[in-house]
């Protein structure tokens, strides 16, 4: 994003912000990302599209949740259902999934469930936006490191490191809507290079109200939908550093009610409510050994668990996922070889937990209950090589073998040139896989027919990138890209039973262009604009895919205000319409503002934002869960005010 | 996240969805509604885990019978349906559910009172099997949707047991 703010020291959020005489952008993005390749490597030499959003750039932006973080890359859209936040990349977005085509990492740790692949990235992320350092977001394949998920991209986020944080922090918020939140951290040093966090958070939205258009009947309350649409979430982080070593646990809980009657449960439900509960433990172990030899290793356990409450004509029906997962990754990095960077890794764990359950609470009656245990590893092999002062080759492998699925293969290659001076070129292209979840291969309750035959998808995709500084002070870049997806999972009806299944279908082909440009003006003044051109075509039906924009639209600039320390953030997004299972989702401009770091006193700051300031109507096609009960769209959140103090001390 | 019980609705559609192949003949839809049924059904001592197959019998032959055939060795919950045809009553122990066909209608009597005191679920189409002549479930066609009627009383006998929910859809039973 908006390149200056990388140069930011960490833990700068409750100071404003630093090195205001710094406007060369290329300078600034010498910064060092991790998630490309496993290893810390200078951005611009990153085998991917890479895009970075820093704490100063949330802070400024007052981004609240990781889904607003993720909405200002280039080509990402985000769409709700008023329970959970769903991810688009490059106009690719599959209705009935929760963002398991997208892997999400914190530090490193995988947090995609072992039932769903859930990529969770609203309230229900595990991390508040406070305690993170950066975000580092790889659109197209990453199979080649991370194996199963990384099919469209892959999201790290990265947390504060413990050493370079001081002393106490208090965030306190309030806004429209109910919302209340809280967050308290604390940092000790221990010695010289040990350190500890500690960080708790409370969150609650009261919700709106909601009018479904298609229950607009006398005996549905006229389709209003009131008191129905709270939010409560909950997170606890500790990390710790020492030397080489990190410790690092991070537990979450959130309940959203369920204002809508999805799967034909009950309108108006009273008991309808979500709760997912998730967090991981795990002790990191980072070393150089020696000038050519280096060392990564961890242990990790992780769990995720889901209860859904639905009303169905009065009667309760639970739905439960239980996981566990512990396991191991360790890589080692050898740079003796001329010009050469080779890495090699292993990871695997064991799902020992993978329940799904079903039931009606009362008259009792079980519909699903099936445990399994798998365990998928994965080794992978990959050599950076500095062929020329001015190209630099990647060529990666890895190979993924679990339970039920044909073992996979995911090769990447990647050329990286500077033609001429302040000119990047890339030419990427990777293949990447993702395992059918265990929710699509079994799950089974009435209505639904499991599918142990399912298949994996594979993706091929090619990139073309070129990143140009016609000027010091302007950054432009250009991005193409071609995905082309086989096996694509889809909901279908299963003909002889008239039950829903997952299947694979043909596939998926998708066509996009970026353009992306950023301009430091005088006085502090920072803009920047991308637009992306998309098209996402299913291969059976020949049609576009549902919830894929053809064009994106984003703009973010930055001022100064006079006198003060404080800064204004402006964010406009615009999307086009898109296909819905019903009518369309009409086209949509919001534009947001964030007033940030006003120094009331030493140590305490104010910030405020209003978020869709032109209170503007706009409408996310939803997946055939609520289709079938006639709601193809839902609208979303009107204008909002939100004001916040940070308390530093 | 997920899912719950989406589709009970869709059970009752001869044209089940839009995105379906198309419309379906009627007796393939009963046939996909009595194996649907099965997971709403409760047998003493099967749990709803148990990945052991579910024995659906068919005796004699009709439409349905034929299309049940076409379901042999589908999933259903975490289980197999394993369909069979049956000569003899005396066959029946092992069955979880029993479909009695048309063509031997005028033997429905001695097949119920053969298997009065099994655990099978007995399914018929239409005729006369419930109300105090042992049958348990008897579909049918109305309006094009599958409309049933569940004989709590012979269920009960079988020590069979139902989600509320499937009840709660079944048309009552009238007493003969």
């Amino acid at each position: 994003m908006l390149a200056a703010l990388l140069s930011l020291p960490a833990g700068a959020s409750h100071e404003p912000p630093a090195n205001p005489a710094e406007t060369d952008i290329e300078k600034l993005l010498e910064l060092e990302v991790y998630t490309a390749s496993r290893f810390p490597q200078p951005r611009a030499q990153a085998p991917s599209t890479l895009t970075v959003i820093t704490a100063d750039e949330i802070r400024l932006f007052g981004f609240r949740t990781l889904d607003e973080i993720l909405r200002s890359v280039p080509g990402v859209h985000i769409s709700s259902d008023r329970i959970y936040e769903y991810i688009g990349i490059r106009g690719i977005r599959r209705p009935q999934d929760f963002n398991s085509a997208v892997l999400l990492l914190v530090d490193g740790q995988r947090l995609n469930d072992g039932i769903y692949d859930t990529a969770s990235i609203g309230n229900d992320f595990p991390v508040d936006v406070e305690l993170i350092e950066r975000v580092e977001f790889v659109r197209g394949p990453g199979s080649s490191v991370y194996g199963s998920n990384a099919l469209l991209g892959t999201i790290n986020v990265i947390t504060r490191d413990p050493r370079k944080l001081q002393g106490h922090a208090l965030n306190l918020e309030t806004g429209d809507a109910g919302y209340r939140r809280a967050l308290a951290r604390s940092s000790f040093g221990v010695g010289g290079d040990s350190a500890l966090m500690l960080a708790a958070s409370y969150g609650n939205r009261d919700g709106g109200s909601l009018h479904l258009p298609a229950f607009d009947d006398p005996s549905t309350n006229n389709g209003r939908v009131d008191g129905r649409d709270g939010d409560r979430w909950r997170r606890l982080m500790a990390s710790a550093q020492s030397g080489d070593w990190r410790l690092h646990l991070v537990h979450s809980e959130r309940n959203k009610e369920v204002p809508v009657p999805i799967y034909g449960s009950d309108f108006n439900d009273r008991h309808g409510i979500y709760s997912d509960t998730q967090g991981f433990a795990n002790l990191s172990y980072d070393t150089e050994i020696d000038s050519d030899w280096s060392l990564r290793a961890r242990i990790f356990h992780a769990h995720y668990a889901f209860d859904g409450d639905l009303n169905y004509s009065g009667v309760l029906n639970r739905d439960k996922a239980r996981t566990a997962r512990a396991g191991l990754e360790a890589q080692v990095q050898y740079r003796g070889w001329h010009h050469h960077r080779l890495i090699a890794g292993y990871e695997g764990g064991e799902d020992y937990r993978q329940e799904q359950l079903n039931f009606d609470v009362d008259p009792y009656f079980v519909y699903l209950d099936r445990r399994d245990q798998i365990h998928p590893r994965g080794l992978f092999f990959q050599d950076e090589w500095q062929a020329h002062p001015r190209l630099t080759v990647t060529a990666g492998l890895r190979f993924d073998q679990r339970e039920e699925v044909e073992d996979v293969t995911s090769p990447r290659l990647a050329l990286v040139m500077r033609p001429v001076d302040g000119h990047t070129l890339k030419l990427l292209y990777g293949e990447a896989f993702r395992a059918p979840s265990r929710y699509e291969r079994y799950y089974s309750a009435a209505g639904y027919s499991p599918n142990p035959d399912i298949e994996p998808e594979h993706t091929r995709n090619w990139d073309l990138l070129w990143e140009a500084f016609p000027t010091p002070t302007f950054r432009m870049q250009l991005g193409l890209q071609h995905f082309d997806i086989r096996g694509f999972i889809v909901e279908r009806v299963e003909p002889e039973t008239g039950n829903l299944q997952y299947q694979n279908s043909k596939g998926v082909h998708s066509n996009s262009v970026d353009l992306d440009l950023e301009k430091f003006w005088p006085n502090q003044v920072q803009t920047r604009l991308s637009l992306s051109l998309q098209e996402a075509t299913r291969r059976d039906s020949g049609l576009e895919m549902l919830d894929s924009p053809n064009l994106l639209a984003k703009l973010y600039a930055i001022a100064p205000l006079p006198r003060t320390q404080a800064r204004l953030a402006l964010e406009v997004l615009g999307q086009s319409e898109r296909r819905s299972l019903g009518r369309q989702a009409q086209p949509y401009v919001i534009a947001n503002l964030t007033l940030s770091g006003l120094q009331l006193r030493p140590g305490l700051s104010l910030n405020a934002s209003v978020y869709n300031i032109g209170d503007v109507g706009y409408e996310d096609p939803v997946s055939s869960d609520l289709a079938d009960q006639g709601i193809d769209t839902l609208e979303q959140l009107g204008r909002e005010f939100r004001v916040g103090l940070d308390w530093a001390f | 996240m997920r899912a719950a019980l989406p589709v009970i609705a869709a059970l009752f559609w001869i044209l089940p969805r839009p995105a379906a192949a198309g419309a379906l003949p009627e007796d393939q839809v009963k046939a996909a509604f009595i194996f649907n049924f099965l997971l709403f059904t409760n047998w003493p001592g099967r749990h709803a885990e148990s990945r052991e197959p579910l024995n659906l019998c068919i005796a004699g032959q009709d439409e349905i019978a034929e299309a049940l055939h076409d379901l042999d060795g589908r999933r259903l919950g975490p289980s197999t349906v394993l369909v069979s045809t049956l000569k003899d009553a005396h066959e029946a122990d092992a069955c979880e559910a029993l479909y009695l066909a048309d063509s031997e209608r005028d033997q429905w009597p001695q097949w119920l009172s053969a298997t009065a005191t099994r655990l099978a679920l007995t399914v018929t189409d239409g005729g006369e099997a419930l109300g105090g002549r042992g049958g348990v479930l008897e579909v049918a066609v109305e309006s094009d949707r599958v409309v049933f009627s569940v004989d709590l009383h012979s269920a009960r006998q079988r020590r069979l047991s139902f989600s509320s929910r499937i009840l709660s859809l079944a048309r009552p039973v009238e007493a003969r």
